[in-house]
């Protein structure tokens, strides 16, 4: 059987995790790494025995000739990068979100589709081992017919929350409940609905976003409904995001850390109803034995592996990975949706026949131009916005 | 002893009859004395006044309203056709307060006609919502005091019975509407809602006209979406459940959602409440559901709480009459059209494919509105 060749576009530490399961999977090897600071370079690069280093992507692609360029970069880098990737027809794992906006997105699409590559968008939870748990109680039809899903982040800044964890959170829901056909949303800035005004480049430069709290509703087809919750909480709260299935015989529910399964539908918290059953974590074969090989244990590291998994198994049967490019552009879809339903007051239909970014021409309208540049750290960027309301 | 008030009942046998005890809700307070029953059915009116003690007995509530001159009127009919052109000739009949069963008109036009004449002849009007419920009250209270820290969401659901979809919103709906914007605090800014029959978006070949005079409706199931002012938002849903489960009635509630708590309010009028400790629901055994109960509810027999529910309601109609203020702690005839209108936002934003900005422009059932211009 073929081993993959990876290159790895970014050392940091998303990039060292990618790297160490792709060095780890029997199937995959790392072939190269490429960062512009060398540090970076050599200290992965010496943990994993890989010589070949890089500061060039172009130059590390045409060098080792991989089959599978992973880009774990910062987010406004995603699209810039994945096209070049793209270009000399290599496979791509380009890090969530997919792109800052339909354009980036469509513009991978369509590179992707004129070199006959594949797209996959690195959202690991959705096919992490707890994932797998859920998923497969839910193929059998477990919990009956799927009515409804709930999601809740991790306590960002809510529009920032929406582009980081909610890209996640949306993976799952669409896993489950198919592609979206409309959202409606509300986003509030200190309590008070969102103006073109609170429309700002997000933290760690991901995207545009505006309001501190963003709830979401979203239709799915054959009536199935589901919530998207994006609250600022006093504290963050990394473990807190949660996905729960609701169907007609019972629920199922996701945490990074577990999954639980109710054998009824009820929503009586009583002691005879509110029996959750813990599953097991169903992993890929390989991993037992992988994981020796990878320092460190994380949730993160588990999806990651499951993830590179995936991209084999897909690269076999000559399929699309599950977190495709489509997938992939579908949540920035529903997140631009998000956007644009709180700005405008209106339902929207999905897919946007419109792919600019929606708070940019709310802005634009507005008479407003491009928001004033924001610091890229977390705390230096909520301290600015607390300076920008006011104290 | 304070002053005795007069109380005439509405009832109408066969046609909603006497809605959840409604007749009988002064059978226990001395503070008032029921002296007339009315209802066109002669058997069903017999029975009414041997219920209620009533001295005389009308078939016709106009005539009874004319001679009467009494300080409370009780409309007690579950169909709701009548509600308003009932409570508007109590109103000119010079009551002084009226007790309405739920919903408390069939469309929001009836409704503002209520509200304008009572206002005009400064009735107070209390309507039969379960906000009246001791596990409903404490609960309020430990929400305002912070005990779940800042809430964020109100999530609700009907009895997702035979009636799922629009009976179950048009029917229970009203409870929850009106529970959700008293524990929020605010006004509907606007709402947004999808409906669907057998899964599919309806159209108007699935309009049919729905029970007890509630006017059309359609689709069985929905999900409705509001946004008070103050930011909180609120999730109504009903879905097709296991008809069999007689637990649909028990988890028939809402759970409030804070920063760092849930409240979850089941099983009105009887009430169950639990607390959970923290923000978010994992089921991991770390935080633990915890029942909260009030002992002297409890001790009293679950056949007879809507009754007690029922003179919470009535006390506070009265106590309301006395202060010459609105009524508060039970849900008065603008919190109850406050919880129509959230009910009929639902069938508007289907039939708008849109949000819903609240006061609702539409004071009439979206239903007709929508066959209208379509023809």
């Amino acid at each position: 059987m073929k081993t993959y060749r990876v290159a790895i576009l970014g050392c940091r530490s998303r990039g060292t995790s990618a790297a160490r399961v792709y060095h780890a999977h029997p199937r995959t090897e790392v072939v190269g790494l490429c960062d512009l600071l060398e540090e970076r370079l050599n200290t992965l690069g010496d943990e994993l025995g890989i010589a070949a280093r890089f500061a060039d992507l172009d130059e590390m692609i045409h060098q080792t000739k991989p089959d599978i360029v992973a880009i774990p970069t910062a987010p406004s880098l995603h699209a810039p990068l994945a096209l070049r990737a793209l270009e000399h027809g290599v496979h791509i794992d380009v890090e969530k979100p997919m792109g800052m906006d339909l354009i980036e997105t469509d513009a991978i699409m369509d590179k992707a589709a004129k070199k006959g590559v594949q797209v996959a968008v690195h959202h690991q939870w959705r096919l992490s081992p707890w994932t797998q748990a859920i998923n497969q109680l839910f193929q059998a039809g477990t919990i009956g017919e799927l009515r409804y899903i709930y999601a809740s982040g991790k306590g960002y800044y809510g529009g920032f929350g929406l582009m980081e964890i909610g890209t996640h959170l949306l993976t799952s829901m669409i896993k489950f409940g198919g592609h979206c056909q409309s959202v409606t949303a509300h986003a509030t800035t200190r309590g008070r609905p969102i103006t073109p005004h609170d429309v700002l480049p997000a933290p760690r430069g991901n995207g545009t976003i505006a309001g501190d709290q963003v709830t979401a509703t979203l239709q799915f087809k054959n009536g199935v409904t589901g919530t998207l919750l994006q609250h600022r909480f006093d504290k963050l709260d990394l473990d807190a995001h949660v996905v729960e299935l609701y169907g007609t015989e019972g629920r199922l529910l996701w945490h990074p850390q577990g999954a639980w399964h109710l054998p009824n539908p009820h929503v009586l918290p009583t002691n005879d109803l509110d029996q959750w059953q813990a599953l097991t974590p169903i992993y890929p074969e390989s991993y037992e034995q992988a994981a020796k090989t990878i320092p460190g244990h994380s949730s993160h590291i588990e999806g990651d592996y499951c993830f590179a998994d995936e991209y084999v198994r897909a690269l076999d049967e000559g399929r699309a990975h599950e977190c495709s490019g489509d997938e992939g552009r579908h949540v920035i879809e529903i997140i631009t949706g998000i956007f644009e339903s709180a700005a405008y007051g209106t339902r929207v239909d999905l897919p946007q026949a419109n792919r600019e970014h929606p708070l940019m021409r709310w802005r634009n309208e507005a008479g407003l131009g491009e928001p004033d540049p924001m610091p890229m750290a977390d705390a230096d960027w909520l301290a600015e916005e607390e300076k920008r309301l006011g104290g | 002893m304070g002053k005795k008030y007069r109380a005439a009942i509405i009832g109408h046998t066969g046609q909603g009859n006497y809605g959840h005890g409604l007749d009988v809700v002064y059978a226990d307070m001395p503070e008032v004395e029921v002296v007339a029953v009315a209802d066109p059915d002669p058997e069903g009116l017999a029975a009414a006044c041997k219920r209620t003690g009533a001295i005389r007995s009308y078939s016709d509530y106009r005539e009874m309203l004319k001679k009467e001159h009494v300080e409370l009127v009780n409309i007690c009919p579950r169909v709701v056709t009548p509600h308003a052109e009932m409570a508007i000739a109590a109103a000119e009949a010079g009551a002084q307060g009226i007790f309405c069963e739920k919903p408390v008109a069939a469309s929001l036009a009836e409704a503002d006609a209520i509200l304008e004449t009572c206002t005009r002849h400064n009735t107070k009007v209390a309507v039969a919502h379960r906000r009246a419920n001791p596990y409903e009250q404490h609960a309020k209270k430990l929400v305002d005091a912070g005990e779940i820290g800042q809430l964020q969401v109100l999530r609700a659901r009907g009895k997702w019975d035979h009636r799922a979809g629009a009976e179950d919103l048009t029917v229970l709906g009203p409870h929850m509407m009106d529970s959700m914007r008293y524990f929020a605090g605010a006004d509907v800014a606007w709402a947004h809602a999808h409906i669907a029959q057998d899964g599919r978006e309806i159209t108007l070949d699935d309009v049919r006209e729905g029970n007890e005079g509630i006017g059309p409706i359609a689709g069985n199931s929905l999900a409705a979406y509001y946004v008070f002012t103050n930011g909180v938002t609120a999730h109504f849903e009903s879905q097709p459940g296991d008809t069999t489960a007689k637990l649909n009635s028990r988890s028939f509630g809402f759970e409030a959602h804070g920063s760092e708590g849930i409240i979850a309010l089941r099983n009105s009028p009887n009430g169950e409440m639990y607390i959970h400790r923290h923000g978010l629901f994992i089921p991991d055994g770390k935080v633990a559901w915890e029942r909260v109960l009030l002992d002297e509810w409890e001790a009293i027999p679950e056949n007879e709480r809507t009754h007690h529910s029922n003179m919470q309601i009535a006390r506070e109609l009265i106590q309301a009459i006395e202060e010459d203020r609105d009524v508060i702690e039970a849900s008065s005839g603008k919190d109850a059209r406050a919880a129509l209108e959230m009910v009929m936002a639902v069938h508007e934003s289907q039939r708008l494919q849109g949000r819903v900005a609240f006061p609702m422009a539409n004071r009439e059932n979206p239903y007709e509105v929508w066959r209208r211009e379509s023809t």
